[in-house]
């Protein structure tokens, strides 16, 4: 949806009114009796300046009546407001580089203790070994649920490990 | 370390959306067939050997590239990622295409709602003193998802989105407080509980009597649908697919079962339960509650209740109902709230002799025992050791499994040996109800915490 145009709308209703009032001050200015020449030359620049001002007042006019016929238009149009909350600003975390290759390391794969999961973690140590036998391929649980924390283990890997799968979950 | 994480295909857009939260929006996921739980040895291999279903790349070989290759110059960058702030004003629009645009963006509950003018939304802080650029509070999804924050302005929208009065703002503004999300991300659809305590009932026209969780009461229904229309838009609860998965929802998320305590009915001796939490009686309060049912009872139609029906113990009858009551998923917590009708409540006073709610949560503490199977399940070191021989517990392997142990279920005599929490007080009793049947309803509801109505006055 696109941001509210609501404030260019009342910048221009602003504009309008104030031409208007000023359009109206000098027609009331212009009535008068015969002049001379230089008066008449000086005040035939002014009826050029009136006649000038009055096509001017008749495009604000036009322009004027085109606003009320949109404003009537936006009748049935309302502004509400948003209701969603702030999200944060996010910190990146940047990625751990990547082994060149797993020959010769060792890889902790995790089972995050899903309920009924166990199997599946097996085969896929199971398989890994039989894919890729020249890599060490270490299934453990982690502690308690799969909520829970297991700082122990983490820190078994750092000591011991060079990277990890973790799975997996229903 | 580099990590590659295994999930099935139906969290997608959870994993990844949770990674992008953790400020990790390039993770290496490998995405495998779902389900996977409690499936056979060769149907695991099947899936193992065969492709990812996101990436249509064979499984094994989408973890060792997880794990090696460089990384791309996205994958290395640091920083902050900035969210957009949503506008504050949405418009102008015509009233349809405003409904179309809340219920597509996911900001309601599925039902039209009213329109947050700007208008109506300063109406509705009217209902409070306090600005509305203050904070209120803040809320995540679950333990594990982002904080979102949100000030009383932004309450007051929800709120009129409900079709809240100002009268009603500052119970919600108490509940929004309270930083309790609804909605929950959980597979297992949980369901809340709002209970209201104190003067404001009365002063805002709740319902505490006949019909008090049905759909009769304005009071009632649209604070609890606020709390809901809150929590997806202010603490980020509710798109279906990435940040909430229960598999069927909850009915009961569209009002929260909402209700007040029926104070003035309350046996003498038995508490209002924000006194029981340590409010003042004259205090107004907001109390929290998470489960996932309820259940309704009664004596009259109740197969275990023989005649004569003058001799039934309601709480017996009770505690059969809660006798069963197991945790969801792998946490082994048992709790259970009761709502009493008055005229239960006052039976189990008179005739029983329970003169406190906390005689009777006792009671069910002391009188409520764990069938063998599910010994083993909560101790599973006591299993192993029935298993090496060591008494008690070896006698108990040959028992049936259905066959009551003495280990009493709601009041252990030690911690669990899996994943859980002993509750001190896993037992809530509540009095509402309009007194035209002895019945009640039980539910694995646990209190979580109360907010003060007055503050926000």
């Amino acid at each position: 949806m696109t941001n509210s145009n609501h404030s260019y709308t009342m910048q221009n209703n602003i504009l309008m009114r104030g031409t208007m009032a000023e359009a109206r001050t000098y027609a009331s200015t212009t009535k008068g009796a015969k002049k001379s020449y230089h008066q008449q030359e000086k005040e035939g620049g002014k009826v050029m300046k009136k006649l000038i001002n009055l096509l001017l007042t008749g495009v604000f006019l036009v322009a004027s009546l085109s606003v009320a016929f949109v404003s009537h238009a936006q009748e049935g149009k309302m502004m509400v407001l948003n209701p969603l909350g702030t999200p944060p600003p996010i910190p990146r975390v940047p990625m751990a580089p990547r082994l060149d290759s797993l020959t010769g390391k060792t890889v902790y794969i995790v089972d995050t203790q899903f309920p009924g999961t166990k199997q599946f973690l097996e085969e896929m140590q199971k398989l890994l070994s039989q894919k890729y036998p020249n890599v060490n391929w270490v299934l453990r649980d982690k502690r308690g649920s799969y909520f829970d924390d297991d700082p122990k283990l983490w820190a078994e890997i750092k000591e011991k490990g060079h990277a990890a799968v973790m799975a997996i979950g229903h | 370390m580099p990590t590659a994480p295994v999930i099935t295909f139906a969290f997608e857009d959870v994993v990844k959306g949770f990674a992008l939260n953790k400020g990790m929006p390039n993770q290496r996921f490998v995405f495998t067939p779902h389900p996977i739980a409690n499936i056979p040895a060769p149907t695991c291999r099947e899936y193992l050997s065969g492709n990812d279903p996101v990436t249509r790349k064979p499984i094994i070989q989408e973890i060792v590239a997880a794990l090696t290759g460089p990384l791309t110059e996205e994958e290395k960058k640091t920083g902050v990622i900035e969210r957009p702030v949503p506008p504050r004003l949405i418009g102008p629009d015509t009233e349809e295409k405003l409904q179309g645009l809340f219920y597509s963006n996911g900001w309601t509950d599925g039902i039209p709602i009213v329109l947050p003018t700007e208008e109506r939304v300063r109406a509705m802080l009217k209902g409070t003193s306090h600005r509305p650029d203050e904070m209120v509070g803040k809320m995540q999804a679950s333990s594990v998802r982002e904080f979102w924050s949100y000030t009383v302005e932004k309450v007051a929208v929800n709120a009129v989105m409900a079709g809240a009065k100002p009268e009603h703002f500052p119970v919600i503004l108490a509940i929004a407080s309270a930083g309790i999300p609804s909605l929950m991300t959980s597979t297992t659809s949980f369901a809340r509980m709002v209970v209201v305590n104190g003067p404001i009932r009365d002063k805002i026209g709740m319902n505490a009597g006949i019909g008090a969780l049905g759909p009769f009461n304005e009071a009632n229904a649209v604070i609890g649908r606020a709390w809901t229309l809150l929590s997806k838009n202010l603490g980020n609860a509710g798109s279906p697919g990435s940040v909430y998965m229960g598999t069927h929802g909850n009915n009961l998320n569209y009002n929260n079962i909402c209700f007040p305590e029926k104070e003035q009915s309350l046996p003498q001796g038995w508490k209002p339960f924000h006194v029981q939490k340590g409010f003042k009686p004259e205090e107004s309060v907001v109390s929290v509650f998470s489960g996932h049912y309820l259940i309704y009872g009664d004596a009259l139609a109740n197969s275990r209740c023989s005649p004569p029906l003058e001799q039934c113990q309601y709480s017996e009858l009770i505690k059969f109902m809660i006798q069963d009551f197991n945790s969801v998923g792998p946490y082994r917590t048992v709790k259970a709230t009761m709502l009493l009708d008055p005229t239960t409540a006052k039976r189990i006073k008179e005739v029983e002799g329970f003169g406190s709610k906390e005689q009777l949560e006792q009671w069910f503490k002391d009188n409520i025992f764990m069938p063998v199977w599910e010994y083993w399940v909560t101790y599973p070191k006591d299993f192993q050791a029935a298993k090496a021989g060591t008494e008690p517990f070896a006698s108990w392997l040959k028992l049936p499994p259905e066959t009551i142990v003495p280990i009493k279920k709601y009041n252990p005599p030690k911690p669990y040996e899996v994943p859980g929490t002993v509750l001190k007080n896993p037992i809530s009793i509540i009095v509402v109800g309009g007194e035209t049947l002895p019945v009640w309803y039980v539910g694995n509801f646990d209190y979580i915490t109360s907010s003060s109505v007055d503050k926000w006055k």
